[in-house]
């Protein structure tokens, strides 16, 4: 019978626009004005280090993905470590991967709470995200890859529409670091939002299942880059545009009154709250990669192939956590341990995946040796 | 195997009435034809039976009786006798010669059939003019005009247990995957049915997801589109008794095409097709959309506009949603019975149905123009995309729901759920959703841009092929 292609993989340009948008998208909502509120003037510098983090930990990925173009992160982490441990390290991955995707679903809720939807129980409000996350979870990577290829472009064109409103009302004179006027907790904020970054890691799902091509690891790179440089001009811009406006900075919660004030065109209606509901497709994609990926470990780790009843399980977690969690105790969690979940997992994890590619490329190098040797020793 | 006679093969039918006998001898031996008399050209009984009759050297076997007394252009020697029954229902003449080991049949049949004409749906304004039948021969015969080729290939087979009805697989085998071909015959072989009717019933059998409410096999009743599409490297099906030829694999966007597009300026047909998808997106999401902003997010449209709708709902009675749905709802009704009435009284009650009723419901004040208006645009625009009438209408309900349930978040969710839903699709090895996902560059070139024939090189990659080269 002539299947669906059967080794579920995605092209190059498919992972480009994934580390694009899962680079950035999660990154546009409450995030800058919530990490203004706290850093003020230096809420830049723990943002630069956090996007220089993302980088390298997807330049990890890169380099795992050049060292083992074939193997997919389960077969690399049970080729060097082992079935039981590679299990355990991936359960715990997938408990991480969880609380990541809780995380965005907070910051989308937040969004829809305070700019759309409002009044509605939370149950309520949750359910249907919840059933996409499983359709995530349960469906292939190629789907998702697929997904990003259709979403990138209305993305791309409500990202333009942004920066146009954003950028109209930035000051350059208080553009960094010239600007003088604003203090803040330059240490909180690292520890504050270290776990709002590095989303990228649920992107280690694609090795051993995109497709080789001519200069792989720099389109894919640039996918990743550019979402970094277009997340710290967006903050700079955010944060030089917002500083006008001090109540909203307070208030802390809603990005779209920033936007409105510098769209300007109060008589045609809230366009800016468009434009960031096509944007939050992009926030939705990357909260399904993230599930995606934490089915894919929770499937490994029980061993099973039955993706819909993981996903479906995990779903039910995801709802529970997000409705038994107020989004002020996770912020609350996250600030406390935050940084040592994201140091662990978005540095830590690549690069034992990186150890262990590069175990088993020396192990396969030996084998080869053997190999050439034996068969020298016959011909002699 | 012991060769029956007249009277056992006669005792196999229901109603042995339905089968004529004739009698014969011919060179000394006793014979008879057998005939179902309303499938048969009563001419051609007439000749076999002055020629048996006439005969005088001894018949020595089925073949020379054949070679030398037989002049239909098809007659076939059979020894096995559901064949037999089978040919004799079809309308074949089955004769029967005593001491002969087989029985011939000949073709005799005879049925009304209707000229090739230009199919209603997809009439062009230039172009060619012919268009599918009902008769099996008919269309293989348009096809076989359009692709003179040694290359082409089709493969008959019979399906439905009581119905027996032809099929042809139809491919060139110079460029059609042979994965492809042996699929599509893979899955024809394995029905098990009763009867079938027309090509529909097919459908679902090659559907890779035959619940989902998109299709996911082409059709057209034109041969030139039909042609052009096996050129391609895809594979039509053509069945007994229904104009409408299938083809396999399916893209969402080949119904984003139309006949037309083929016959007139690459710059104007690419204008058409972005007008489609607009026309489409605005069917699907304006109702959803409308009543978000009333229900929810008031402040997403322009003051004037608010105003205007604001003054042109004032006092009706019901929520936006419900509205919305009652509109919706009374629309399909109306099109349901214009579409099942009489043509004469369907124009009428459309005429009753568009004008007189919308108009009292608005002057009565239990509906509000806005409502009307947006059903009225999505309705038109819902009609560019015909072949995805019944898909489309569903999911223009279902984002209406999610938009007065959830507002702009469930018009969000639901628009991602599609997305992702049609990406997860394949036909035939092929993605739904190409060239867009995933990004063929090779293929934007006819799928909402039309460019000219002469840029087309390379036939379509999303679709398996052995031949890329179309043109040098």
């Amino acid at each position: 019978m002539l299947q669906d292609n059967p080794n579920n993989s995605i092209s190059i340009k498919q992972f480009a626009f994934l580390a694009f948008i899962i680079g950035i998208a999660p990154k546009l909502f409450t995030l800058p004005l919530m990490m203004l509120k706290t850093g003020g003037r230096y809420a830049w510098l723990p943002l630069t280090v956090f996007l220089a983090a993302e980088l390298f930990l997807f330049g990890i990925i890169l380099l795992a993905l050049k060292l083992k173009p074939d193997k997919s992160c389960f077969q690399i982490a049970q080729n060097a470590a082992g079935s039981a441990a590679s299990r355990i390290i991936f359960g715990i991955l997938a408990v991480y991967l969880l609380l990541k995707t809780v995380l965005a679903v907070s910051v989308l809720l937040t969004f829809i709470n305070a700019d759309l939807f409002d009044g509605m129980p939370a149950w309520i409000t949750l359910a249907p995200l919840i059933l996409l996350l499983a359709v995530f979870g349960a469906k292939t990577l190629r789907a998702v890859g697929r997904t990003a290829e259709i979403v990138l472009f209305p993305f791309l064109a409500a990202l333009c529409l942004l920066f146009f409103f954003v950028g109209k009302n930035v000051n350059l004179v208080r553009l960094l670091p010239l600007w003088g006027d604003s203090g803040g907790d330059l240490a909180g904020t690292f520890t504050a939002f270290a776990l709002f970054f590095g989303d990228g890691i649920a992107l280690f799902i694609a090795l051993g299942k995109v497709k080789s091509g001519r200069r792989r690891g720099v389109k894919a790179f640039s996918g990743a880059a550019v979402a970094a440089v277009l997340g710290l001009v967006f903050f700079i811009m955010m944060f030089s545009a917002a500083l006008d406006v001090a109540h909203i900075t307070d208030a802390a919660r809603r990005v779209t009154p920033v936007t409105h004030a510098g769209a300007g065109l109060l008589s045609l209606g809230r366009f800016d709250k468009i434009v960031f509901t096509v944007l939050a497709a992009g926030l939705l994609l990357a909260a399904g990669l993230l599930f995606h990926a934490a089915a894919e470990c929770a499937a490994y780790t029980c061993r099973t192939t039955k993706k819909t009843p993981v996903s479906l399980v995990l779903a039910g977690a995801v709802y529970a956590i997000a409705l038994l969690i107020k989004p002020h105790r996770l912020h609350a969690f996250s600030q406390s341990a935050g940084i040592y979940l994201a140091a662990a997992f978005t540095i830590g994890f690549p690069l034992l995946l990186l150890i262990f590619a590069l175990v088993k490329k020396n192990r396969g190098k030996s084998d080869e040796n053997i190999y050439i040797q034996e068969e020298q020793n016959q011909n002699i | 195997m012991v060769m029956q006679t007249p009277e056992e093969i006669l005792a196999t039918f229901a109603t042995p009435d339905m089968v004529v006998r004739r009698n014969f001898t011919a060179a000394e031996k006793k014979g008879s034809l057998l005939f179902a008399p309303d499938m048969v050209d009563a001419k051609a009984i007439g000749q076999i039976l002055f020629a048996l009759e006439g005969r005088n050297d001894e018949i020595q076997n089925a073949e020379s009786l054949i070679r030398r007394v037989i002049y239909t252009a098809e007659a076939a020697a059979e020894t096995n006798i559901e064949a037999v029954i089978a040919g004799i229902v079809a309308g074949d003449c089955a004769i029967w010669i005593e001491g002969l080991d087989e029985i011939v049949l000949a073709n005799v049949r005879m049925r009304e059939k209707r000229g090739v004409a230009e199919p209603q749906n997809e009439a062009v304004v230039r172009g060619p003019r012919d268009g599918f039948t009902e008769d099996f021969k008919t269309n293989l015969s348009l096809l076989q005009t359009r692709l003179k080729s040694a290359q082409l290939g089709i493969k008959k087979l019979k399906i439905g247990r009581n119905s027996n009805t032809n099929a042809a697989v139809v491919f060139l085998a110079n460029v059609a995957s042979p994965k492809v071909v042996d699929e599509v015959m893979r899955r024809l072989q394995s029905i098990d049915i009763d009867a079938v009717y027309d090509s529909y019933n097919l459908e679902t059998f090659l559907e890779y997801r035959p619940r989902s409410i998109f299709k996911q096999v082409g059709y057209t009743e034109r041969p030139d589109s039909a042609a052009a599409k096996i050129s391609e490297g895809r594979v039509a099906v053509v069945v007994e008794g229904s104009p409408v030829v299938l083809t396999v694999p399916f893209l969402l966007v080949e119904d984003f095409h139309s006949a037309e597009d083929y016959y007139q300026r690459p710059a104007y047909s690419t204008f058409l097709r972005y007008l489609r998808l607009l026309a489409l997106v605005a069917a699907i999401l304006l109702p959803g959309l409308y009543v978000t902003l009333l229900e929810f997010n008031y402040d997403l449209s322009p003051l004037r506009f608010l105003v205007a709708i604001m003054n042109a709902t004032k006092g009706t009675p019901w929520p936006p949603l419900a509205e919305m749905l009652i509109v919706l709802l009374l629309f399909e009704i109306i099109r349901e019975s214009a579409i099942r009435m009489p043509r004469i009284v369907g124009m009428a009650m459309s005429i009753v149905g568009a004008i007189v009723l919308s108009e009292t419901i608005v002057r009565a004040g239990i509906i509000s123009s806005p409502s009307i208006l947006i059903i009225a645009v999505s309705s038109i625009a819902l009609f560019t995309v015909p072949n995805h009438i019944g898909s489309f209408t569903l999911l223009r309900l279902l984002f209406t729901l999610a938009g007065g349930v959830f507002g702009l978040y469930g018009l969000l969710i639901g628009s991602v759920f599609l997305v992702h839903y049609l990406a997860g699709m394949d036909s035939y090895g092929t993605p739904y959703l190409a060239p867009f996902a995933p990004l063929i560059k090779q293929d934007l070139g006819d799928s909402l841009n039309k460019r000219p024939l002469f840029e087309a090189k390379k036939r379509p990659k999303s679709i398996r092929n052995i031949n890329a080269t179309r043109q040098s």
